[in-house]
């Protein structure tokens, strides 16, 4: 019994040193805001940006 | 560019701005991993609304309220005398919150992000700091028309002295001016505390004996940018609703339309006959005011082609506005600009 369950542990261990190589503390430690995700990262930006259209009416300030 | 929506990660840790979160200014969705949900109810400018920023700064947002950056009173007032009083309600209700109006800065484009001119946004100023001051971007790029490209010497003309010494926008025009009194001023000519030249040069101080016979018998009769304004200067033409105006350098003396008695260097306001057609305004007392302003160009030299000789303009006339210089089917009040010849 005691062995299996020194399994459960060992397997929870492992899988919570996982989750923290994947999501550093920091970023657990405060509320993950996708927000900040996205607009940190100059290449997510660079993937989702899509150049805005110029109406030909705008005018020159 | 994709980077000017890029946010400085280093900062929002240091940055008390950050303390409660994007969206306590932003709104959208924080938990979501899809872009359109994420932007949902997003507000992109935050400060838009002054009681974003009024709840920490609100001695600042209080006066600002009133402040000629937010209200754009100015443009009304400029405009306003050359309509009858029911063409002034339509513009006001077609035509002020609409067009002008929409121009009005906020807190978040002088100190965070740039706002869009002419359809091109270049978006945050500093990976979103919130910036007291950054000239390139926080007064270029509203005032980079006329005064910012005069100001550098980037318009053709030769660069003021002053930005040459190294001063920037905000050693002249302090943040008293640019956030207000609390006075809600119609036009910028009614702020008192605006800067003037005398306020650092004082006539005879450091004058040769040339320059200060000059200053005397001048001294009432001329602005100081009447000898100062080293080159042509941004003038518009033709601007109607929607469709914007075109430009084209000159330099244009002529009598002050506010005293109508000093001389100065005169700007052409775009707005001609027809402006407003589309709007439905004929403007009934077009010809009230003049299609031509007083102006302070910002391309000022202590050493110009009419400091150098009296002849200049006392026997060229060189640059003076003249009946053959005024714009076509112009104002009739155009011809009061006109300086007369002494026989």
């Amino acid at each position: 019994m005691y062995a299996i369950w020194l399994s459960y542990s060992a397997k929870f261990f492992i899988l919570l040193i996982g989750i923290m190589v994947i999501f550093p503390g920091d970023a657990l430690s405060q509320q993950i805001e996708t927000c900040v995700g996205c607009h940190t990262s100059d290449k997510t930006l660079k993937m989702l940006y899509k150049p805005v259209k110029i109406e030909s009416a705008e005018a020159e300030g | 560019m994709y980077r000017a929506f890029l946010v400085d990660k280093d900062i929002i840790k240091k940055d008390i701005h950050f303390s409660e979160g994007c969206t306590s200014c932003h709104k959208g969705n924080p938990k979501a991993w899809d872009r359109k949900i994420a932007h949902k109810g997003l507000i992109s400018r935050p400060s838009k609304d002054l009681l974003t920023c009024e709840s920490c700064h609100g001695d600042v947002v209080k006066k600002f309220r009133n402040s000629m950056h937010f209200t754009t009173a100015g443009l009304r007032e400029g405009v306003k005398g050359r309509f009858s009083e029911q063409e002034l309600k339509v513009f006001d209700s077609k035509v002020f919150e609409a067009s002008c109006r929409s121009c009005h800065a906020s807190c978040g484009d002088c100190h965070v992000s740039a706002p869009v001119i002419g359809g091109v946004k270049s978006g945050l100023i500093k990976g979103h700091r919130f910036v007291k001051r950054d000239e390139g971007k926080t007064c270029a790029l509203c005032h980079g028309g006329r005064v910012y490209p005069e100001f550098t010497g980037e318009y053709g003309g030769t660069a003021d002295i002053h930005y040459q010494k190294g001063m920037v926008c905000v050693d002249c025009h302090k943040k008293g001016e640019l956030h207000g009194d609390g006075v809600a001023y119609k036009s910028m000519k009614e702020i008192k505390d605006r800067p003037k030249c005398i306020n650092c040069h004082k006539i005879g101080e450091k004058d040769s004996e040339k320059a200060m016979e000059a200053h005397m018998i001048h001294k009432d009769r001329l602005s100081c940018y009447a000898c100062h304004s080293s080159s042509p200067y941004r003038n518009c033409y033709n601007c109607h609703l929607g469709k914007g105006a075109e430009s084209k350098p000159n330099f244009f003396l002529g009598i002050n339309p506010r005293d109508k008695k000093t001389f100065t260097t005169l700007r052409l306001v775009p707005t001609v006959r027809n402006t407003f057609k589309s709007a439905g305004i004929n403007m009934e007392n077009f010809d009230k005011l003049p299609n031509y302003w007083d102006t302070a160009p910002h391309n000022i030299r202590k050493r110009t082609d009419r400091t150098r000789s009296c002849d200049v303009c006392h026997k060229e006339r060189r640059d003076y506005l003249t009946s053959d210089k005024l714009i076509k089917d112009g104002s009739k009040a155009n011809l009061n600009l006109i300086i007369k010849e002494k026989k």
